[in-house]
Parts: C-alpha cells; structure tokens; sequence
C-alpha cells in the first residue's frame, strides 16, 4: 500500500526522482520490519505502518505539488530529451484496432444524424453525442499517444469515462481502448512503473532499452 | 547546489530534531545514518511514541540535502544484495548543517530564556 501511493504520487516526475524516492521508502519498509522483528512487535507493525503512511500524505502532497516540481524541472534541464519510442508490434497492433474501432464507431453514429438518415429514438437521451464525444476522444487520445503516451492518457481516460456512460453495453470496447493506451505507456515508459526494480533504471540520454 | 528557499538558520523542529540526530548518530560511531535509522533516533531522542510518517520524513530530508544542511549517497548494491533487503540512502550532516544546527540550538536557548526570564512591566512575555 505504501509503495502503491509512493508511486502513484512520484508519476510524471523524472526517473532519477522517482527511482529515489521509491528507492528511500522502500529501503525504510525493510528497515522497519526487521526493526520490528528484532523488537518483537510484529504484531503491531501493520497498524504502525498504517498511522506512518496515512500522516505522512499531507507532507507527500505538499512535497509533490510544491517542492518536486522545481527539482524536477533543473532535472529535465540537464538532460537531453529523450527521442520518440518506436511502437513495438503490440503497441502498433493495439493502436491500429482502437483507431479503427473508434474512428468506425465515430462514423457509424454521427454519419446517419448529419446525412438526415437517422431515425428518433435510437439511442435514448444524450447517448449518440456521449458516444461520439467518447469515441472521438479515443481516436485523438491512441493517435496522440503515439508521439505523447502520457498526452494520450490524458485525453483517453475522459473519452472512456464518457463513452462508458453513454454506452455502458460496449464496456469491453472502452476498456480495450484503455489497455491500448496504457500498452503504448508502458512500452515508451517502462522504467517508471512501480515494480521496476530502481537500481536497474534506465538513465535518459543512455539511449532506450531494446 | 543548496536551493532551499527558507534562511538555513530558520528551521522547522523537525528539520532541527534529524541534524540533532545525524549527530548523536555520528557520536555512536556511525557517520551516515538510513532514514529509518533517523526516524528511530529521532523518536527516541523526544520520546515520541511512534516513528515520523514517511511523507513528513523524507520531505524534511529532502529539503535539508536541497539546503546543503545534509548530504546522502546510495548504499553500494552489492551489499544490499547480500543483506537480502532493498537499498539503503544514507545521509550524513555537514559542516552548513552542523553550523544551522548550533545556531538553533543558540536560538531555542534564547527563546527560554526570554520565556523564563520575567517582562519588565510584569505583563507575560508572547
């Protein structure tokens, strides 16, 4: 739980923040177990740790919000930009169906209403204009993600949140969008995801991992 | 590079409580000292019952090492490794933290001084 809220809050900062803040927290978890264990309270370590953890958010927030933003930013300002990620054959496989699904969803709805061809009462209340908000936020949010994973997620999740409520029946549909999404983070990403061991980080600038 | 935007003189009790702890850790014999280690140090040398939260802890370190008032260094891997657990951060205090350090210590002797020390005009001191 900690280490979910550690990396959680230290997303988007740079690696090297990120691997050391993840690295620090879990180096003190550690400690504190065989703290605890040489002190034969074990018992007790799950409630200490909660208390720990919850006190600390405030402090975290606060850190994430005030402090790390300006480290961060010196960070990027020493490093050398990191080129494009080329799709991998899943990444590009999952962008191509989402960016047909969605372009073909697109169409399929507002096609017939601006052509004058659709009939009342296909969809109820406000699902065919939730459902083209929806699909054309996927389409713009996969193709973004392309050269701007992060962009991509951005613009991604609200489309999903939408479309699910106009269209909760193609859940499967949204939630694919999403993975495709996130695939292509996770590929252009990799080393900042939460269980990434930090002392095998890869550094910016050392060029991309194969 | 120190960056820290507050003067170093002006610290909060927390900041004051882990340089006051880097240096009874150094007078153990121990140089550099984990967060945990500080936490615990810490906790005992106000007898506090529970340890500093995570977030409040490593925030407050940050902004010593950002100041200058501390600095830190990985743990050597291979070490780690054998110790079967994750990698320790090691910090250590340093000549501008032992210098911030003394000059609260002087600032909170002040402070009960002039707390103890009765107002002329017989009113409290605020």
């Amino acid at each position: 739980m900690v280490r979910g809220w550690v990396a959680v809050y230290t997303l988007g900062l740079p690696a090297e923040m990120q691997a050391r803040r993840r690295g620090e927290v879990a180096g003190d978890l550690a400690d504190e177990t065989q703290d605890a264990m040489r002190r034969g309270e074990l018992e007790h370590l799950r409630r200490r740790r909660l208390v720990r953890w919850l006190l600390g958010i405030p402090a975290d927030v606060a850190w994430r919000l005030f402090e790390a933003p300006v480290t961060a930013q010196r960070i990027r300002a020493r490093l050398p930009q990191i080129g494009w990620v080329p799709l991998s054959r899943v990444s590009l496989t999952m962008v191509v169906i989402v960016a047909v699904g969605s372009a073909g969803g697109l169409a399929i709805v507002t096609v017939p209403y601006l052509t004058g061809q659709a009939t009342a009462g296909t969809w109820p209340g406000w699902g065919p204009i939730g459902f083209s908000m929806g699909c054309a936020a996927v389409l713009v949010g996969i193709l973004l993600a392309v050269p701007w994973p992060r962009r991509g997620v951005a613009v991604m999740v609200p489309g999903v949140v939408i479309g699910l409520l106009a269209a909760p029946w193609l859940w499967s549909c949204w939630l694919l969008s999403l993975v495709g999404v996130l695939i292509r983070v996770y590929q252009a990403d990799r080393d900042a995801w939460p269980w990434r061991t930090p002392g095998a980080r890869h550094t910016p600038g050392s060029g991309r991992p194969p | 590079m120190p960056d820290m935007r507050r003067k170093p003189g002006s610290l909060v009790p927390l900041e004051v409580e882990i340089l006051e702890a880097s240096v009874t850790l150094r007078s153990r014999g121990l140089r550099e000292a984990h967060g945990f280690l500080l936490a615990r140090t810490v906790a005992e040398g106000t007898d506090a019952k529970r340890l500093t939260a995570y977030g409040t802890l490593y925030k407050a370190l940050d902004r010593l090492e950002r100041g200058g008032l501390l600095e830190s260094r990985w743990e050597d891997p291979e070490y780690a490794a054998e110790a079967a657990r994750p990698r320790r951060r090691f910090y250590r205090i340093t000549a501008i933290g032992e210098s911030a350090l003394a000059d609260a210590r002087v600032a909170a002797d002040r402070s009960a001084g002039a707390a103890a020390r009765p107002h002329p005009t017989g009113s409290p001191v605020r």
